[in-house]
């Protein structure tokens, strides 16, 4: 009976839930729902991570290539992410190029890393001018459920946390190659960015919009923080948002960032 | 790389830094010693004719209408499965429905990173898959319309198509699209007289080309078969490389054993899946 009442009235359905304060999963406006995370299953990949956040799902994984520098930036490595949102993790999507809501999710995560300045591309480079690291960080979505970037930039800082590079012995007067593939060594992540993302529905705003909840939205809002830092804020359009409620969606954020930052720590401890 | 304006694009040319390993100056025959040794014993423990632990699970897509995830040891795939939907650019009526399937690996699952695009090989596989599966759907109870089927393989340590077409069985059965029966997949590698069930990547790999030429002996090669499992039918058979007609059928033989033994972790795996949705009816 509700299934059918959801289908047909899906705004009056909602509205109904949000006026005892509840939302259709049972969670109050300002409950996330869980995250789990896993690292190091790819071996294929020099690094790679699931992430879960309810049901949505992204798996990240970082190949490693050799490059030469641009010459704009002769001494920084490169580190390309990529978001994608194949067929198989919703009926909204069809095989082909990249849809809209997959370039904007890239961008989106191309532009808290590059914010965040969690990986200092200086780095990555082994010789300037000559040879450097580039990591193609490689985000597939596997469930769309809502929140797809919070997942993302959990499963990606994970897998770049989890990322091994060998050690490199270059020769420029010779340019030759030598790599050591048994000598490893991690990046140097200097802080963990995480974002949330908000819903707003009417006048109100719930956090962690399940993939319903998004659509039925009038506003989305994406936060992203560093420590205690705002590295990100992304409101595409949308309903307007009072101060207030800006303010508060930031607090809420702050709190969750401390969180995923101790579970991601966690599941770094169980790789070593 | 080719410019791609869809997505961020990394420097033009890139190489992975595999190539500047140690020489490996083994020759392929004694490379293939080491995973092999003579009694048949394989580098994991494995006889000829064992296959890999299998983890199969139902229900792993959220959004998708069936879904299934299978792991061949490191070998990772998982398939969705969407409602019969209209055929795109379609005018005349036909009274079989039609199966779409997309196979393709991630780019970080295979040694070499692979493209966000489908090359060749992918819509090969992708084509010997709906092959493969045509005959195990009851294309007449969707007429008009097509079925959706979707694998990504997250990990390839060898034999990714057979897994696909295994786990896209799985997955059609969770969805329940009508099927005359269900559908397992096996993989053979070939290399001189040794016959190898359910390969892992270096096996496939060193099995691509002869190295037993000395010994008179060129069989070598990649034998991939699926079988519905009730009616005893081979609904998919495909083959690269050199293979006597003898192997041959001793080949089939073995690799249409080794698909029965699969049956009984597909069926277990549905059942528990119904059993569970069976429970979630009654609360």
């Amino acid at each position: 009976m509700s299934e059918q009442y959801k289908i047909l009235h899906p705004v009056k359905y909602y509205r109904d839930y949000l006026a005892h304060n509840i939302r259709p999963d049972g969670r109050e406006f300002d409950k996330y729902r869980p995250i789990v995370v896993n690292l190091g299953s790819i071996s294929t990949a020099d690094g790679s991570a699931i992430a879960k956040v309810g049901r949505t799902t992204v798996v990240c994984g970082i190949k490693a290539e050799l490059c030469q520098p641009k010459a704009e930036a002769a001494n920084e490595g490169f580190l390309i992410p990529n978001v994608e949102l194949p067929p198989l993790c919703s009926s909204k999507f069809r095989p082909g190029p990249p849809t809209e809501q997959a370039q904007v999710a890239t961008q989106l995560v191309a532009d808290i890393l590059k914010n965040s300045e969690c990986l200092d591309l200086k780095s990555l480079c082994i010789f300037p001018d000559k040879l450097a690291w580039c990591l193609f960080a490689d985000l597939i979505c596997l469930d769309l459920d809502g929140s797809l970037i919070d997942a993302c930039m959990i499963a990606l800082m994970a897998a770049l946390k989890s990322v091994r590079l060998p050690v490199i012995d270059y020769d420029p007067a010779l340019d030759n190659k030598q790599a050591n593939l048994e000598h490893r060594k991690p990046l140097n992540i200097t802080n963990i960015p995480s974002s949330t993302t908000f819903a707003k529905f009417d006048d109100k705003i719930v956090m962690d919009p399940t993939v319903d909840e998004e659509d039925l939205s009038t506003a989305l809002i994406t936060i992203a923080l560093r420590k205690n830092e705002l590295c990100f804020v992304h409101k595409p359009g949308g309903a307007s948002v009072t101060d207030e409620q800006l303010l508060k969606c930031i607090d809420e954020s702050q709190k969750r960032a401390i969180v995923i930052e101790g579970i991601v720590e966690t599941a770094l401890r169980s790789l070593q | 790389m080719p410019i791609d304006h869809k997505r961020i694009n990394g420097p033009e040319i890139t190489i992975p830094y595999q190539l500047f390993d140690k020489l490996n100056t083994k020759s392929g025959k004694s490379q293939f010693k080491d995973f092999v040794k003579s009694n048949g014993v394989r580098i994991d423990g494995r006889s000829a004719n064992d296959h890999r632990k299998i983890f199969l699970k139902t229900g792993v897509v959220s959004q998708a209408k069936g879904s299934a995830y299978i792991e061949l040891d490191k070998t990772k795939v998982i398939v969705s499965v969407f409602n019969p939907r209209e055929i795109p650019n379609k005018s005349e009526y036909s009274s079989k429905g039609e199966i779409y399937c997309e196979f393709k690996y991630a780019p970080f699952s295979c040694h070499k990173r692979r493209l966000h695009q489908q090359d060749p090989e992918e819509l090969q596989y992708s084509a010997i898959m709906k092959q493969a599966l045509e005959s195990a759907v009851s294309r007449h109870e969707f007429p008009n319309f097509q079925v959706d089927i979707y694998a990504l393989v997250l990990h390839n340590d060898g034999a990714a198509l057979s897994a696909a077409i295994t786990v896209a069985g799985v997955a059609l059965a969770h969805a329940g699209i009508p099927m005359y029966d269900l559908i397992t997949s096996v993989t053979l590698a070939v290399q001189g007289e040794f016959v190898l069930v359910d390969p892992n990547l270096e096996e496939e790999r060193l099995c691509q080309v002869p190295l037993f030429k000395d010994e008179q002996n060129t069989n070598h090669g990649i034998v991939v078969l699926s079988m519905l499992a009730t009616h005893e039918q081979v609904s998919q058979f495909y083959q690269t490389g050199n293979l006597a007609m003898d192997n041959l059928t001793s080949a089939i033989e073995t690799l249409t054993n080794a698909a029965k033994d699969i049956v009984v972790l597909v069926k277990k795996c549905l059942v528990r899946h119904v059993i569970k949705s069976a429970r979630n009816v009654e609360d």
